[in-house]
């Protein structure tokens, strides 16, 4: 049964009826469903596979930078920056996310089963507060092979797991007797992965630099989902969601920095003009050990039976491409720089391999349309690669420093910035094969009553399409970002800390209440948002 | 959570503990007596610590050696007498503590308890003061970086 449509009857049912219902002894079956891997599944769908832009100054900047000499912190731009490093040094970041958000288009009307319909009004959807670290980075200056070197070891969050929000939306109808109920979602995304730097940098000449960077990454991914559905302001139904799965990897980071003396060859009375590139090697990341519990609304014919759902989605291995960066700085006069960043970022090679699925979908009773089901039995010792359905992310950033004061004890620089990118959070598009995943079911048993093999067939095809990729049948275009950054920062003497503000915003479009599922919510609709989260950023850094 | 909050606590403490950044401000012989901390310090690079007083217990810092002594007598020019010289820490050795245990008297070349500084040995005399400024930052840096770290494991542990 639809999920709506149980915790619609619910709210009629306590509504109308006594509480009896209520009080009786709650008894729970624990259930095993079919398996796919957490990325099919939906799970991962707000998990940011691009690196978090390291470090406060950068994160000002627009995240433009890779091409500008920083401390410990920009080996996860450019490990060549790190020459920056003159002397040891210890910093810490921590960021704050929060926001908001409008609708752009909401269905007014909800469709629950073949016949059934709600009103649904004032929706709205509240991006949650959130803090959490973003690095803890040393750095050290030492003589390498007889030239000037830098050393940096970084702890960071490299992955956010994704923005949290919440959403509420007044339902009316036949099913709630009229009356409103709201329904509420919570989805909370929480931990990330993250990664163990180890870099190295080494001048070369006087005008070029080389460096390497190494990245463990590991990490726990964790999603929760909470539903409430509530009359009168009192919470009456609840159910949940928990999901968790490890990530890991490794990769190695290639970056060099070419600096050309604008005074000495065409006069300009400048500072040098920096040219600079990087290449994060591609790699494979591992995604392994998924648990997934769903408690969905209890039934309303027998509220003493309570399901569990338990899963354990199939590890997979995501191929990250190598990604691709390239930058210019230009320091104007010992007040004034501006930097400029080109990144290419090739998702659409992705791909994801996980152990081979051959679904098999038909009807227990093939008189009773409604006897649909389906396996996903695993082939034994054999793997499947198929494309992650990603979007290029590819990126222009641009930023600008300027010191508002400037001596050898004190600097107080103003920075601003500027990001247009894909995020690898993808839109939701519905292809009109699965508007009606439900009628879908029911062609396919008309077509095999009917004896129409080759519709039959088809519908098979798409059936077990659905039955086996889940949501990644569901992906449109990647989601579109602009971000506008400003950021302060103060130097006295070997302390500095440095503030930085992102706005980053863009449209997208999602499943509208609950994401598609063809045992529980297997009536997809879109709804489009407009975001703007806010990311604040702080980092101090003390110079020994 | 016990990381969060054992990781607030140490930030909260370090707070309070990193408040020892000083500064030295120029100061002079008539300085001693009064109610400062000064720094003496002598041509071949000696120094002593502290309130500079009759009866007051004071650092006295040679070569590889730091010893807690007690003035005995401060001269009208400026001359000093330590007695009782305490061995508290010596570079480059790690048998300090067994020795100290043996002897916890300290006999300085001849033999003596006491050790005359005199005036003409001193080069220069500076008040040692906290720098507030200084000091918060420090403390900020190090509560904020214990902070972070906190956050760190207990997200991982």
């Amino acid at each position: 049964m639809n999920v709506l449509v149980r915790a619609l009857l619910c709210v009629s049912l306590v509504t109308v009826a006594s509480t009896a219902a209520a009080q009786v002894a709650v008894t729970v079956d624990t259930v095993q469903v079919p398996e796919r891997s957490s990325y099919e599944d939906g799970y991962l769908s707000r998990f940011s596979m691009d690196r978090t832009v390291p470090g406060a100054r950068a994160r000002a900047m627009g995240g433009a930078g890779l091409a500008l000499l920083g401390g410990a912190e920009s080996q996860g731009l450019n490990a060549a920056a790190i020459l920056g490093i003159t002397s040891p040094q210890l910093e810490s970041e921590v960021k704050v996310t929060s926001g908001g958000a409008s609708v752009r288009y909401v269905p007014t009307l909800l469709q629950l089963g073949e016949n059934q319909t709600l009103t649904a009004r004032n929706y709205r959807i509240r991006p949650r507060e959130d803090l959490e670290y973003s690095s803890l980075a040393l750095g050290i200056p030492v003589v390498m092979l007889g030239n000037r070197g830098a050393l940096a070891l970084t702890y960071r969050r490299s992955a956010d797991s994704g923005a949290q929000d919440e959403t509420r939306v007044e339902l009316r109808g036949p099913i709630t007797n009229q009356a409103d109920a709201t329904f509420g979602l919570g989805d909370i995304p929480t931990e990330g992965m993250d990664a163990i730097s180890v870099a190295a940098a080494r001048r070369i000449t006087d005008w070029f630099d080389v460096g390497v960077n190494v990245n463990w990454q590991s990490g726990m991914i964790k999603r929760k989902k909470d539903v409430g559905v509530a009359v009168f302001g009192f919470e009456i139904l609840s159910s949940s969601t928990d999901f968790q799965q490890e990530v890991s990897g490794s990769n190695i980071d290639l970056g060099g920095r070419l600096e050309i003396p604008l005074r000495d060859l065409i006069g300009l009375n400048m500072g040098p003009l920096t040219l600079a590139g990087t290449m994060y090697l591609s790699h494979d990341l591992k995604f392994q050990g998924a648990r997934a519990t769903v408690r969905p609304l209890p039934d309303p014919q027998d509220p003493g039976q309570q399901t569990l759902i338990r899963s354990r989605p199939l590890d997979h291995t995501l191929s990250v491409p190598t990604l691709y960066g390239f930058g210019a700085g230009l320091e104007v006069n010992d007040r004034l720089t501006l930097a400029a960043d080109l990144w290419l970022r090739p998702w659409d090679k992705a791909t994801i391999t996980r152990a081979r699925i051959d679904p098999v979908v038909g009807f227990a009773d093939p008189a009773d349309s409604s006897t649909y089901y389906f396996q996903l039995p695993t082939v034994a010792g054999e793997t499947e690669t198929f494309g992650a359905g990603l979007w290029n992310t590819n990126s222009i950033r641009v930023g600008a420093e300027y010191k508002l004061s400037h001596s050898e004890n004190f600097d107080l620089p103003f920075r601003v910035g500027f990001r247009s990118e894909r995020l690898t959070r993808m839109n939701v598009a519905i292809p009109d094969t699965y508007a009606s995943y439900v009628e879908l079911r029911n062609q396919y048993w008309r077509a095999l009553r009917d004896g129409q093999t080759e519709d039959a067939a088809r519908y098979q095809g798409e059936l077990e399409r659905v039955a086996e990729f889940n949501t990644l049948l569901f992906q449109g275009q990647a989601v579109k970002a602009k971000t506008i950054t400003f950021g302060f920062g103060v130097r006295i003497e070997n302390f500095s800390a440095d503030l930085s503000v992102e706005r980053v915003s863009y449209d997208t479009d999602r499943f509208f209440l609950q994401d598609f599922d063809p045992l529980l919510n297997p009536l997809p609709s879109v709804v489009q948002e407009k975001r703007s989260l806010m990311n604040l950023s702080f980092a101090t850094r003390m110079r020994f | 959570m016990i990381w969060r909050i054992a990781g607030l606590a140490a930030a909260l403490a370090t707070v309070f503990a990193v408040g020892g950044c000083s500064k030295l401000s120029p100061a002079s012989i008539a300085d001693f007596g009064a109610a400062k901390t000064v720094l003496v310090t002598l041509r071949d690079g000696q120094t002593i610590k502290g309130h500079i007083d009759v009866g007051e217990t004071v650092t006295f810092t040679t070569f590889g050696r730091v010893y807690r002594a007690r003035i005995e007598s401060i001269g009208d020019n400026g001359d000093i007498v330590l007695t009782r010289p305490y061995l508290q820490e010596e570079y480059e050795r790690f048998r300090l503590q067994r020795e100290r245990m043996a002897s916890s008297i300290l006999h300085v070349q001849d033999q003596t308890e006491t050790i005359a500084i005199p005036a003409y040995k001193i080069v220069s005399v500076q008040e040692v003061s906290m720098d507030r400024m200084k000091s918060a930052r420090a403390a900020g840096f190090w509560g904020f970086t214990l902070f972070v770290l906190s956050q760190i494991l207990s997200t991982r542990l």
